[in-house]
């Protein structure tokens, strides 16, 4: 189930804020529970008891971790914990990958094929594993008593709105919200807000550009000129970037209508001055994760210099993996890897010297030539694109006639740096964080519900096509 | 305190928003303006384990969902109309904007572009093959039912991207090669005598000289006026071919009036919320010529749906008989309801008229006569007997399917191509062989004896 679906936002929303509400506060996880539930198991019916069964494990094995006085004993269970949680991503996500890789490498030496049965990759599994993952490191860290109750466990493992696409939300950010929270009326609708703005960003940027990106993507690169490739990948770019951070504002807002507060997610990614702060920027809970939970146990910045440039190549090669089992990713994430290392070993004091917004340019850049690499998976064609954009061939770009999607880019662009400026930056703060007058309020709720009838409009309007006459 | 009791209302309306549109979409209490077109609606899925478990359910639900939720209508028609206005663009990849609101079926612009051929084949030997075959079959036809006096004559009607294309967008991506099915047909036709009348090309020399629209700027096919005017040609036509004297209607008055359907049948098709600004449409008001030696035949077209403004706009029932539509070959109209053409004996119904009009578009062309012709030329050249003996032959060749799936199945491989079954059919030669029914239908309807 998708936010930005009929089913979700005319029926499961809805009923969920009703039983929600109508419900005495004490009860009020079991109904988030009923509801995470029934929102996964329509999705991925055939994995739901896996992720249950999974979920209820890592609790107890987190409960005896911590009940245990037994260094050895408390690494084992941590260990184990920590493995059914990776154990069942790995066999989800990448044991196709793995197969098909082992099975290119035999073939060399004429040995026989392995062969797995298709393994369906079941929704969210990327983002729950992980939240799995800070609950054991962070109990055995000492950082956190563990849940008391089982059911507050899965709430937090399962809550809807973030079981999809994240925020990865650590245990330690959320802890005392899933035992006790405030609600109130405005903060409902500063949720309601959130998630319409969320759902705007994602049906009316990322859908429209998607259709068009869809349509570039599929024609021969090998003669398309570089206008219509540059185009391509910032339409691209924007589509990734509205999509994804539409989704999380649905899930952070959704969270605040609930009385939690996730962390946010995206920060204006496309302003950054490197690569660096992009990833301080962009999916800000992976990269928090990433930092936490692998960087800084390899050893962080307290290790020579060659060995941190390593480490954060590893890193940035896991984190591309994370995202996909496919070489474009792994690849995608070692070129972020790679400039990583060089603004460390002094792209950044150049940047620092060419100011603001020459580095702003480079940074977007390189952050969207990334992105071809993350779109394309064929890496001979992705090369042929990547030397499209340079070829620096301008006949035409005019073979794009849609308006529609012109203006979206055009709107989407100025929205992505908006926030460069001083007035833009007062105009997302008032958007997004200031507390409103009554008035303020008003004209709020009016606006956001303008935004879901439209919104609501686009996802059923688009793709609907009939025949002006019935065909014999 | 103000400001939360005034939250506190808010979200309460919003709550109330989505109630509303629930209980729309249950009890249907307003009657939004209908969505136009045709399109499948899903119906209610069913709820088994099954089908839960391998997803089928979840994706019938949310078709359904799509499809069934309050105020369904408005929420598209304001979509479209948005990205109307703002964009002049529509969700409906059937139609084309053209320049200052032209609008146009997406069939007929790539057919002018390209050609429609590619919905069926790319192979355009093929094509040339299937069109060959097709006007063969017509000056076959033509002569064997010339024989009994009934003659039939093809009409080439009108397209809109043909007449104007200048209001086209412009746009490049048709580069497939041209294949114009029109311009094969003028050719065949020409050389094997075949009775035709070519209203595309006449409505392009009309161009410029009449002050009224040939095609409204919001429909797919010629406009009221337009089609009062090329019936007149198409009446003079048979008068002058066949020698008689049909009852001839003229212009008395032309006067603008609310569009009709199919006037601004693609503007509906977009289904906006409000009408196009600027579109004016007409009517024209006729009146019948007074002469005592007219003719009444009965006249029967087969073809799209261009036929739809003759019906509206001339007063037939003045000129024939008897006049019934067979659209697309597949369903009769006649005085105001429809059958399906498998409920009727196909020689017995086609004997009956004198005239016998087979009008398509050239979009339409590809698919000329929708199976009329190589029907019909079975049914005058042999027996019916003889046609269900081969029927059940090819039935056997079926698998997997009822025996009555078989037969029909194989009716429809044997009526779409008969060549390949009966030698005599394939030659270029006239067959001489004749359905043995012919003689009792002749007499039945026209009380003529034949040898």
């Amino acid at each position: 189930m998708v936010f930005s679906s009929n089913i979700f936002l005319l029926y499961f929303l809805p009923i969920f804020l009703v039983c929600y509400f109508a419900c005495p506060k004490k009860f009020r996880n079991y109904i988030i529970l009923l509801f995470s539930i029934v929102f996964y198991g329509y999705g991925a019916p055939d994995f739901i008891l896996i992720l249950l069964g999974s979920t209820i494990a890592n609790f107890f094995l987190v409960k005896m971790m911590h009940k245990t006085e037994k260094r050895t004993l408390k690494k084992f269970y941590c260990g184990l914990a920590i493995a059914i949680s990776l154990g069942l991503l790995i066999y989800y996500k990448y044991a196709n990958f793995l197969v098909d890789n082992i099975n290119a490498l035999t073939s060399l030496f004429g040995w026989n094929a392995v062969t797995l049965a298709k393994v369906i990759l079941p929704i969210g599994i990327s983002f729950f594993t992980f939240q799995s993952i800070t609950y054991v490191i962070d109990t055995y860290r000492g950082g956190n008593e563990p849940m008391k109750r089982l059911s507050d466990y899965i709430v937090y493992i399962m809550m809807f709105p973030q079981l999809i696409a994240g925020p990865i939300v650590r245990y330690c950010d959320i802890e005392s919200e899933i035992r006790e929270r405030s609600y109130s009326a405005e903060q409902c609708l500063q949720g309601l807000f959130r998630f319409v703005i969320g759902l705007s960003k994602k049906v009316l940027i990322a859908d429209v550009i998607g259709i068009q990106v869809d349509k570039l993507f599929a024609t021969d690169f090998a003669v398309m000129d570089s206008g219509t490739a540059w185009i391509t990948i910032a339409a691209y770019t924007m589509q990734l970037y509205f999509d994804f951070a539409g989704y999380s504002d649905m899930a952070i807002g959704l969270g605040k209508i609930m009385g939690f507060h996730f962390p946010e997610n995206f920060d204006n990614p496309y302003n950054s001055r490197s690569i660096t702060e992009f990833w301080r920027r962009w999916h800000i809970t992976l990269g928090s994760f990433m930092r936490n939970y692998l960087y800084i146990p390899l050893g962080g910045n307290r290790v020579s210099k060659p060995r941190m440039y390593f480490n954060l190549w590893v890193v940035f090669l896991l984190s591309g993996l994370w995202h996909g089992a496919s070489w474009s990713f792994v690849i995608w994430g070692a070129y972020h890897g790679f400039w990583l290392v060089l603004e460390r070993m002094g792209l950044k004091k150049f940047y620092d010297r060419i100011g603001k917004a020459p580095s702003v340019l480079i940074t977007f850049i390189i952050v969207m030539v990334g992105w071809a690499i993350f779109r394309i998976e064929d890496l001979a064609q992705c090369q042929i694109f990547i030397s499209r954009l340079f070829a620096f061939d301008f006949q035409s770009i005019s073979k794009i006639y849609d308006s529609q999607f012109f203006t979206t880019l055009i709107v989407a662009l100025v929205f992505s740096f908006i926030t460069l400026f001083p007035f833009g930056k007062k105009l997302q703060d008032t958007v997004y964080y200031k507390e409103h007058s009554v008035s303020g309020t008003v004209v709020a709720w009016v606006f956001a519900m303008f935004m879901m009838f439209f919104c609501i409009a686009s996802i059923n309007a688009v793709g609907f096509s009939p025949f002006i006459y019935f065909r014999f | 305190m103000m400001k939360n009791k005034i939250c506190y209302i808010l979200a309460f309306i919003t709550l109330a928003f989505f109630a509303v549109i629930f209980i729309q979409g249950k009890a249907h209490i307003f009657k939004p303006k209908e969505l136009n077109g045709v399109y499948y609606t899903p119906k209610a899925p069913e709820f088994t384990f099954e089908s839960y478990c391998d997803g089928s359910m979840q994706k019938n639900i949310d078709d359904y969902l799509r499809y069934n939720f309050g105020f369904r209508e408005v929420f598209i028609r304001f979509y479209n109309q948005y990205i109307w206005d703002f964009y002049k663009k529509a969700l409906n990849k059937t139609i084309i904007i053209g320049k200052d609101n032209w609008l146009y079926g997406s069939n007929d612009v790539e057919n002018y572009h390209e050609s429609a051929m590619y919905n069926y084949t790319s192979d355009e030997n093929e094509m040339a093959r299937r069109l060959a075959l097709e006007a063969g079959r017509m000056c076959k036809v033509q002569n064997i039912l010339k024989e009994y006096g009934i003659f039939i004559f093809m009409t080439f009607e009108p397209g809109k991207s043909f007449v104007f294309p200048e209001f086209l967008p412009e746009n490049d991506k048709y580069k497939r090669k041209p294949f114009h099915a029109i311009e094969f047909y003028r050719q065949a036709f020409d050389s094997l005598n075949v009775n035709y009348i070519d209203l595309n090309q006449w409505f392009i020399n009309q161009k410029g000289k009449t002050k009224y629209p040939l095609f409204p700027k919001s429909g797919l096919h010629w406009s009221h006026v337009a089609s009062v005017y090329a019936f007149d040609t198409i009446v003079k036509y048979i008068e002058h071919e066949n020698g008689m004297n049909l009852n001839n209607y003229s212009v008395v008055g032309i006067h603008p009036c609310e569009p009709e359907k199919p006037d601004d049948d693609i503007e509906k098709l977009l289904n906006l919320m409000r009408p196009i600004k600027g579109n004016v449409y007409y009517k024209a008001e006729t009146e019948f010529t007074e002469d005592s030696t007219t003719v009444f035949p009965k006249y029967l077209v087969v073809g799209d749906s261009y036929n739809w403004n003759i019906l509206k706009s001339v007063p037939i029932g003045g000129i024939f008989e008897k006049s019934p539509y067979w659209y697309y070959n597949s369903s009769l109209f006649h005085h105001e309801k429809y059958k399906s053409l498998d409920e009727f004996d196909h020689l017995d119904e086609i004997l009956r008229y004198k005239i016998i009009n087979l009008a398509y578009s050239p979009a339409q062309l590809f698919v000329f006569s929708n199976g009329f012709l190589p029907k019909t030329l079975l049914y005058l050249c042999h027996d019916d007997e003889e046609i269900d003996s081969v029927a059940n032959e090819i039935a056997k060749t079926i698998d997997n399917i009822s025996d009555e799936e078989k037969l029909k199945n194989a009716r429809k491989t044997l009526f779409s191509e008969p060549e390949k079954y009966f030698n005599d059919l394939s030659t270029n030669d006239i067959p001489v062989k004749r359905n043995k029914r012919i003689k009792a239908i002749m007499k039945k309807y026209y009380d003529i004896e034949i040898d």
